[in-house]
Order: structure tokens, then C-alpha cells, then sequence
């Protein structure tokens, strides 16, 4: 097999992973992949059911200012909390596989983008709904997509690696994501909180990929710089973090396993 | 190739960087206004008149700062800003965190007429940190001529200004290029009047007339006068009014604004074009590589051939037993697929292990973190010749898995090393990995996609595995529903369909499962011996081993024990068994 085969290979398998995935994440139910695009406009109804009348002076078009969050919100969670686990789901698959086994993390971070990609469908038809006006920024967004998917890769390989070793990384981590979400202000507006709370939230990098993100959709604008700057750092900063720490144990993690 | 893919990464990460850096340099004066209450105010001579300015934004303002400029000899700045100079007030603030910011500055005319108020200049900072500035603009003021200051007529070089009256304050008209002196006579003639200097210049001048009637109460009258341009137009346009300024500035501003959106527009297409030339470069690039790798391999296929031959035929020092020296005389001429030397495996493992981070941080400050080594595999060495059915066996936990995995490249031994192509292996564990929730197709793609086959192979093969596992009919079924022998026979299918898997790793698969499948299954594994595969079975039963096998290795407690004759080897296995 050479090189460009290999790849090839290697695309397959993490395609057939994240099938099995969406597959089986939706194995039971009638609606199937439709709730991918359901979930999204669901949950923007009933939070903006109740919020939208709190922020009415604040935000200009609540629907919109949360569903941009949420989308990326759920890239993020999405693609950490089912990588966390997916070396122990897949056990048995591990030794058999003869690629590297990062192919099972990227299999569900790619999970997470696809079922993304179907989130946007409602998104794009909530953007005309609420007639956000299209802008010439809107190109960069993509870009934020990627940033953002490319810390959740690093943070999956962090949370991947100390869930073989320790099971209670798993709740752990569920804590800290509430608490993570609510610093990323993805309901409320990030001003209206002052002090240590506020330097918080600013310093989120999740809340820098939503606000970046928003800028350029909503308000026609784009990043400052070091708005770009942050995001490219934590980015790639998180995802060598995560990188050398999964390799360094790889060898733990197959004695473990 | 990794090279070229780094570059496009690189190069695509760089150009949207730039285009990200340099666009957010242009997004100055968005939405930021600088703005009157009212464009045109009337005022009362000697009253105070207030007026209000704002600085507007589509973000909440942080910081704002806004020049007024004024005519001092006209108006009489009273109170609402700083007053810089007579003419210039200025305004500033911080804290806003509105999207709009409002100042009422208040004024006292002193001459009747109009005249204009300007904000010259909105610098702005928004709750994020951006700065802005906004085009100037301006608002008219009209003040009523008061009694007995009020001109009848004013004649400019003799004759009267068209469609003068009195109570009209400002004037526009042309002169001759030849006319440099204004003539004005102004009437009544009794009138007090102070009238400016009456040089004209080429191109627009203004000469004021200033009355004062009896209560010292003033009123102007503005004439501008432009004298039109013989020789070069380019000295004109120096000379523009102030009042005029604004507007130019404003036209200034949103043609450069359009223009750097065409600049960048066209810079983003250009960055797309070299972006997509450079995918397809990258893509020519690889079909080159193929080729010249197939190319290469072919050869060196070629030479491996050679020189593994002549490989083999050197004596070779290695300690054996006896029956393995008499059974190698016939496989002389047989490739070694798998040589495993001096294999030392060794687990850290933690004496009363902490499954939990609050446990690991209790006893790593603690120091009651104490280690014991486990060696798995000891010095352990053989070697399996192509065409070679080999046997392992070893009681449950004496490291057979663990050899498997060394072997398949999964782990990696503490010391020694292994030499064999991984690629070529194919594992073989029961029932494993196979997803219930999933149909016994998709099931198919999954397990073959991760064993290495290609799409288009399975695909091809897809018949020939539903046919051999029997399981016609049961293939769109979930494998939930699927009974144990079937998911076995499945998975050996898979595992078994290549034509030649050069290296098969049986993992406990042949004692289990029903008479018929093993039958089946045994007789595969033949076919494929004769097809050149190499075969592993793991196994802690003797009689599979003897049935299958042409040769054992006896792994006891990480120690190999025996290796040669799978009859003899078994038999030393069943004995110790029984003594203990």
C-alpha cells in the first residue's frame, strides 16, 4: 500500500466509524438524522421563549445571538464528551485496527461536524427567517469552525487519554461543563456580568469562537486581531497539548486496556 | 507528499490569516455617525440657545471624543463641552457603554445671520476595544435680523445683488476673472456697517457686511463670491470654503471604503485561485509519487525476494530445540515473516491500584504510591517461517495475549524487538468488534473497513463473505438478532475473505463454536496454507494445536517453555497440567 492509498484507507475507516456513529446514535427512532436538524430549533424556541423577553433591550434578535452559540456550543460538547469515551467503546476494535488510534477520536470529532453540518441546514433557514442580513464576512465563518473543531480535537485527545486511567474524568468533566457553558455566555450577553466573572468569560476560549463567530454573522464584522490571535493560539496550542500527551501514554493506554 | 500537504496547510492557514488581519483594518467608520438634534436651528439674538450632538454606533461605546467648531466672532460658546480655543470646543467622555452618546452644548448669538456649527471631528472607542472615527457634519443656524440693522440693498460693482432681501443674510454669485476688488455699496448709507476685505482672489471669497444699529445689536450678511478661473483649475480646489469641507471628506471616506472592498475583493479571489492551483498541483504530485512508488516497490519486491533467499541459505546460530533443527532442513527455503527477538514485556503495575483522581492525588502526596514490575514475557524469542501453522499454548494468563499484541503491533515491548510487517497481519478475535446496533452489512463495511480492505474490495467481495458465512437473508438484520455462531462465522468470513492474508492470528476462534463451523473454518485454514498465508493460532487447547498445527510454542508463566513438534510440545503441556 502506498502513501496516498493508505490515506484513502485511512478516510474510509474514519467514515465508517462516524456512520456507525450517527447510525447508532439514532438506531431507535423514527425521526432518525432529522433530529439533528430538530434539536437545534427546539431548544432555540424554548430558550428564546423565556430569555428573549429578559434581553429584549440588550440583544437584538435573540434567536439568532443563542442558535450561533448553541452550534458551536454542541460542536464542542459533542465532540469531547463522545471522544472521551470511545477508546474504551472500542476496545475491541483497538487492536485489531491497523492505523494509528487517533483514527477512533478523529472518527468522533468528525461525528461532531457532520452532525453540525446537518444543525446548520436549520440555521441557514433561521438566518433567512429572521432576516439577518447576509454580509461578506459570513465567508470567515467556516474558519471559526474549523479553530474551534481543532481545540475540541485537542481537548478530546486530553479527555480520551485520562479517561482510560480514571473513570470519574467522565463526571468530572459533566460539571465542568455546565459550569463551562455558563462562562460561555451562550444565553445571556457576556457584558451584563462584571468583575471576576466577566475577565472569566472574556478569557473563555469557547466564548472567543461564539463571540468571533456571532461578530461575523450577526453584526457583519469581523474579529479583531487579537481576537484572532487568541483563537489561533488556543487552537493550536491545546491541540500540541493534547497531541503529546496522548502519545506519550499510548503504550499505557494499550497495557490498560 | 507530507512535505506538500504541510506547505498547502501552511500556506492555506497564512492566507486567511493575512486576509483576516488586513481586512480588520478597514472596518473603521462602520456605523459610527457623528449628528445634530436638527439640521438647522433659529436662534435669538442674545439668548442662550442650547444644541445637542451625538456619536452614534452600532456597538456600545466605550470612550468618545467629538471637536465643535464654531464661528467665534458670530456665536458665544457658553457651557456643555471645553472650551479649546474661541471657535473650538471640544467634548469627551468615557464609560458610555451606550450605543449612543448625547451632549447638549449651549450658545449665545451675538450676530445676527447664519452661520454654521460643525463637528469637525468623532473619534470613538467601542466596548471592545475598536477605534473609529466618524465624518465630520454640520448644522445650519439662522438668526433673525433685529430692528434697524436691516440692509435695504448692496450693490456689488455697481449693480444690485440679484433677489436681494433684507432679511436674507447670505448670498452666492460669480465675478469676472478679471474683477480682483469688490465694490460694495451698501444702502441705507446712514447705516453703521463694517464691511471685510474686499480683495477678491481667484475662486471663492467671502466678504462679510456687519450693521449695528443704535442698541449696538449686530446682524452679518454674507456674500461668497466666487471669481471664476482663467489660467489652472488645480488652484481652485485648494481654496474650497471651510463649510464645504465636510462633504468632500465624507465623499473622501466612501469612495476609499468602496475602493478597499474591491481591493478585497479581488484579493480573495486571487488567495481562492492560488489556493486551488496549489490543490491541484499537490494533486498531480501525488499521482507522480503513486506511480514511482509502484514503480519502486515492484523492484524492491524483487530484491527482497533475492536477498531473503540467500538469507536463509547461511547457517544460522540460533538456539533451538532438536526438532526444531530437523524440521528446519524442510522449510529451508521458506521466508521468516515473523522474528521475534529477546521480547521482554514489562506492566508498571501500581500495587493496589487508584482508580480515581481523588485517590491518585491522596497518594501521590502521600508517596504511598508504590510500583511493582510484572513481567508478562520474559526473553522470549522464535521465529515462523512463511506457509508455517504455528500453535501457541499456555495456560490463561501466561502472556499469550500479550504476544499477540506485541506481534500485531498494538503494544510495544519493554526490551527486544519484533520484525514483521504489521500491515500484513490479520486478527482474528471472536465475536469482537462488531456493532449490535447495526445491520449485518453495515457491520461488514465497519469490521472490513478497520482490517484494512478497501471499499471497492468489499464491495466486490461482499458476496462471496454473506456466502460463506451462511447468513443469506440475514445480512439487513440487526446484529442484536443475530445468534452467537452466526456472529462468529461472520467475523471469520471477514477476517478469511482475502485471498491471501499473509499473516492470520487466530485468537481462541477454532474451540468455539458449533461441530459444522469448525469444520468449515478448519478447512479454510487450509486453503489458505496452500494459498502461502502464515497462520497463528492461539489456543489453551491441546487438541486444536495438534489438529491443526506443524508447529507449537509453549509460553508458561511469560517463559517459552518448548517450541517444535506440536505432538511432543502438547504432550509436555497436557503433563504438566496434570502434575499440578
Amino acid at each position: 500500500m502506498d502513501k496516498a492509498e493508505e490515506r484513502k484507507q485511512y478516510w474510509f475507516v474514519i467514515k465508517e466509524l462516524t456512520g456507525r456513529e450517527i447510525k447508532r446514535k439514532y438506531s431507535r427512532s423514527y425521526l432518525g438524522i432529522v433530529w439533528s436538524v430538530l434539536n437545534p430549533l427546539l431548544s432555540m424556541a424554548i430558550i428564546s421563549l423565556i430569555f428573549s423577553q429578559i434581553f429584549r433591550r440588550s440583544i437584538e434578535n435573540f434567536p439568532i445571538y443563542y442558535l450561533t452559540g448553541n452550534i458551536l456550543w454542541q460542536l464542542f460538547t459533542g465532540a469531547t464528551n463522545s471522544a472521551m469515551t470511545t477508546l474504551v467503546d472500542n476496545k475491541t476494535l483497538l487492536i485489531k485496527v491497523k492505523f494509528p488510534m487517533q483514527v477512533f477520536i478523529f472518527a468522533r470529532v468528525y461525528t461532531a461536524l457532520v452532525n453540525l453540518g446537518y444543525s446548520l441546514v436549520a440555521y441557514v433557514v433561521m438566518l433567512f427567517v429572521f432576516k439577518v442580513t447576509p454580509s461578506w464576512t459570513m465567508i470567515f465563518s467556516p474558519v471559526i469552525i474549523f479553530l474551534s473543531l481543532i481545540f475540541s480535537l485537542g481537548i478530546s485527545y486530553i479527555l480520551a487519554t485520562a479517561y482510560v486511567f480514571f473513570g470519574d474524568v467522565k463526571h468530572l468533566y459533566s460539571i465542568i461543563l455546565t459550569l463551562w457553558m455558563y462562562l460561555s455566555a451562550i444565553f445571556y450577553p457576556a457584558d451584563q456580568l462584571k468583575g471576576f466573572i466577566h475577565t472569566a468569560i472574556i478569557n473563555n476560549p469557547l466564548f472567543n469562537y461564539i463571540d468571533s463567530m456571532r461578530k461575523v454573522i450577526m453584526l457583519g464584522q469581523l474579529p479583531t486581531v487579537s481576537d484572532i490571535v487568541r483563537m489561533v493560539v488556543w487552537a493550536v496550542g491545546v491541540y500540541l497539548i493534547g497531541h503529546h500527551i496522548f502519545n506519550k501514554h499510548k503504550n499505557g493506554i494499550m497495557q490498560k486496556i | 507528499m507530507r512535505k506538500s500537504l504541510k506547505y498547502v496547510a501552511g500556506s492555506f492557514i497564512f492566507i486567511f490569516l493575512t486576509v483576516f488581519v488586513l481586512l480588520d483594518r478597514q472596518v473603521l467608520a462602520d456605523g459610527e455617525t457623528a449628528a445634530f438634534g436638527s439640521e438647522t436651528y433659529e436662534w435669538e439674538l442674545g439668548t442662550s440657545s442650547p444644541i445637542g450632538v451625538y456619536a452614534k454606533s452600532n456597538q456600545n461605546l466605550d470612550a468618545v471624543e467629538m471637536s465643535i467648531i464654531y464661528d467665534a466672532e458670530v456665536l458665544e460658546y457658553q457651557s456643555g463641552g471645553y472650551l479649546a480655543e474661541p471657535g473650538l470646543v471640544k467634548v469627551s467622555a468615557s464609560g458610555v457603554n451606550e450605543a449612543e452618546y448625547k451632549e447638549i452644548l449651549s450658545f449665545i448669538p451675538r450676530i445676527a445671520g447664519t452661520s454654521t456649527i460643525t463637528i469637525e471631528k468623532l473619534h470613538i472607542r467601542t466596548m471592545n476595544g475598536e477605534d473609529a472615527e466618524a465624518a465630520a457634519t454640520s448644522a445650519a443656524v439662522s438668526i433673525p435680523i433685529p430692528v434697524g440693522c436691516a440692509l435695504e440693498d448692496i450693490q456689488l460693482n455697481g449693480m444690485s445683488i440679484e433677489g436681494f432681501n433684507s432679511t436674507q443674510t447670505s448670498y452666492s454669485m460669480e465675478v469676472a476673472a478679471d474683477a480682483s476688488q469688490a465694490e460694495l455699496l451698501v444702502l441705507p448709507s446712514e447705516m453703521q456697517t463694517e464691511i471685510s476685505d474686499t480683495a477678491l482672489a481667484v475662486g471663492n471669497n467671502i466678504i462679510t457686511v456687519t450693521t449695528t444699529n443704535n442698541g449696538g445689536e449686530k446682524a452679518r450678511y454674507t456674500l461668497n463670491i466666487n471669481r471664476s478661473e482663467k489660467t489652472e483649475q488645480v488652484a481652485a480646489q485648494n481654496e474650497e470654503p471651510v463649510q464645504a469641507e465636510p462633504s468632500v471628506v465624507m465623499q473622501g471616506n466612501n469612495s476609499a471604503s468602496a475602493r478597499n472592498q474591491i481591493i478585497f475583493a479581488t484579493v480573495m479571489v486571487v488567495l481562492v485561485l492560488l489556493l486551488f492551483s496549489l490543490i491541484i498541483l499537490k494533486i498531480n504530485l501525488m499521482r507522480k509519487n503513486k506511480e514511482q512508488q509502484k514503480r519502486q516497490e515492484r523492484i524492491k519486491r524483487q530484491a527482497d525476494r533475492k536477498t531473503a533467499e540467500a538469507k536463509i541459505r547461511k547457517p544460522q546460530k540460533v538456539k533451538a530445540s532438536i526438532e526444531e533443527q530437523s524440521l528446519r532442513s524442510e522449510r529451508q527455503k521458506a521466508e521468516i515473516v515473523i522474528a521475534a527477538k529477546h521480547i521482554t514485556m514489562e506492566f508498571k503495575r501500581e500495587k493496589d491500584e487508584a482508580t480515581s483522581v481523588k485517590e491518585l492525588f491522596i497518594r501521590t502526596i502521600k508517596r504511598q504510591r508504590s510500583y511493582e514490575k510484572f513481567r508478562a514475557l520474559k526473553n522470549v524469542s522464535f521465529k515462523i517461517h512463511k506457509g508455517d501453522v504455528v500453535g501457541i499454548i499456555g495456560t490463561n494468563g501466561s502472556g499469550k495475549s500479550t504476544i499477540l499484541k506485541i506481534i500485531s503491533g498494538a503494544l510495544a515491548p519493554t526490551k527486544g524487538t519484533v520484525e514483521v510487517d504489521t500491515r500484513k497481519i490479520q486478527l482474528l478475535t471472536l465475536g469482537t468488534g462488531f456493532d449490535f446496533e447495526l445491520t449485518g452489512r453495515e457491520n461488514v463495511y465497519l469490521n472490513g473497513a478497520i482490517i484494512g480492505y478497501t471499499r471497492e474490495y468489499i464491495d466486490e467481495k461482499y458476496d462471496d463473505i454473506v456466502k460463506f458465512a451462511e447468513l443469506e437473508g440475514f445480512m439487513e438484520e440487526k446484529v442484536r438478532n443475530y445468534s452467537s455462531g452466526m456472529v462468529s462465522r461472520l467475523g471469520f468470513a471477514i477476517a478469511t475473505i482475502r485471498d491471501t492474508p499473509e499473516i492470520l492470528i487466530l485468537d481462541e476462534v477454532l474451540s468455539v463454536g458449533d461441530m459444522f463451523f469448525r469444520k468449515k473454518s478448519e478447512a479454510r485454514i487450509k486453503e489458505m496454507i496452500h494459498g502461502g498465508s502464515t497462520v497463528l493460532i492461539v489456543s489453551h487447547s491441546p487438541s486444536v494445536i495438534k489438529n491443526n498445527c506443524n508447529r507449537a510454542v509453549w509460553i508458561e508463566k511469560g517463559r517459552l517453555r518448548a517450541i517444535g513438534n506440536p505432538a511432543k510440545v502438547c504432550e509436555a503441556y497436557e503433563k504438566m497440567q496434570e502434575t499440578s
